[in-house]
């Protein structure tokens, strides 16, 4: 972006970590990713770049749902998952990246 | 831009520019009573001078606005460490502390809330947000 060009580089770890700089120590952990479209992920980070493309390892997909009844308008939230052994996820469809979340 | 602001003296003004921080400016050289101009937010530096008209009882205050830069890449490096507020299009909004951001406005936050429809959703020890996702970054007013 334009506010990008603006920037200057930082030369290699001295100073301010970059966000990116801060995935990579998660790196061959598990992690939780938000994507795009009410997706999630919870798999083993194996690799990473800068769009955030990423390869992720052992991962389960949660895709939500909402269902209106058309007659009450209850809201009927429905989430279906799947495994997947190995995965290449598009940087694009990233929203956050995050350790898994604990539960309570 | 240039802004004159006649002022009785010992007054308070408060005078809008535009948006980033806020800046006192405290003006005595020319002042017997200290004339405090309080400006929110700064889009640049200012230069002012203060006069005092000892017959009329007034201080003259200008301001002289002169343009920075690089004013969002600094409003980025002033805001690293505090409490922010960052919404994304799609209308989610994560509060937290900054921990650092890149121009691309990839942003890592930490003791993040996430807050969907004005409801605190979910809580997360550290977030990474893709920039090109992001709408805008605030800074959090906390009250000491």
């Amino acid at each position: 972006g334009a506010m990008a060009d603006e920037v200057e580089q930082q030369p290699t770890t001295n100073t301010v970590e970059e966000p990116l700089d801060l995935i990579r120590l998660s790196l061959d952990e598990r992690i939780y990713v938000k994507m795009r479209n009410d997706r999630e992920l919870r798999g083993r980070l194996h690799a990473y770049d800068q769009h955030l493309n990423m390869i992720l390892g052992d991962v389960e997909e949660t895709v939500t749902t909402v269902e209106i009844d058309e007659e009450t308008y209850e809201e009927l939230y429905k989430s279906t998952k799947r495994n997947i052994p190995m995965l290449f996820v598009r940087g694009d469809g990233v929203v956050l990246v995050a350790p898994p979340l604990r539960v309570g | 831009m240039s802004v004159l602001i006649k002022v009785q003296a010992g007054q308070i003004i408060t005078t809008l520019f535009s948006v980033f921080n806020s800046l006192s400016l405290r003006f005595w050289t020319f002042c017997p009573h200290p004339v405090s101009v309080h400006c929110t937010p700064v889009i640049g530096q200012y230069a002012g001078q203060a006069k005092y008209n000892r017959l009329e009882n007034v201080c003259r205050i200008t301001l002289t606005m002169s343009l920075r830069k690089q004013t969002p890449s600094d409003f980025l490096k002033q805001i690293i460490g505090r409490p922010v507020v960052v919404k994304l299009n799609s209308g989610v909004d994560y509060r937290g502390v900054l921990a650092c951001l890149d121009g691309y406005m990839n942003i890592a936050i930490e003791q993040t809330e996430e807050y969907v429809n004005g409801q605190l959703k979910n809580k997360y020890g550290d977030a990474f947000l893709r920039g090109n996702n992001v709408l805008y970054i605030s800074t959090q007013k906390r009250k000491a």
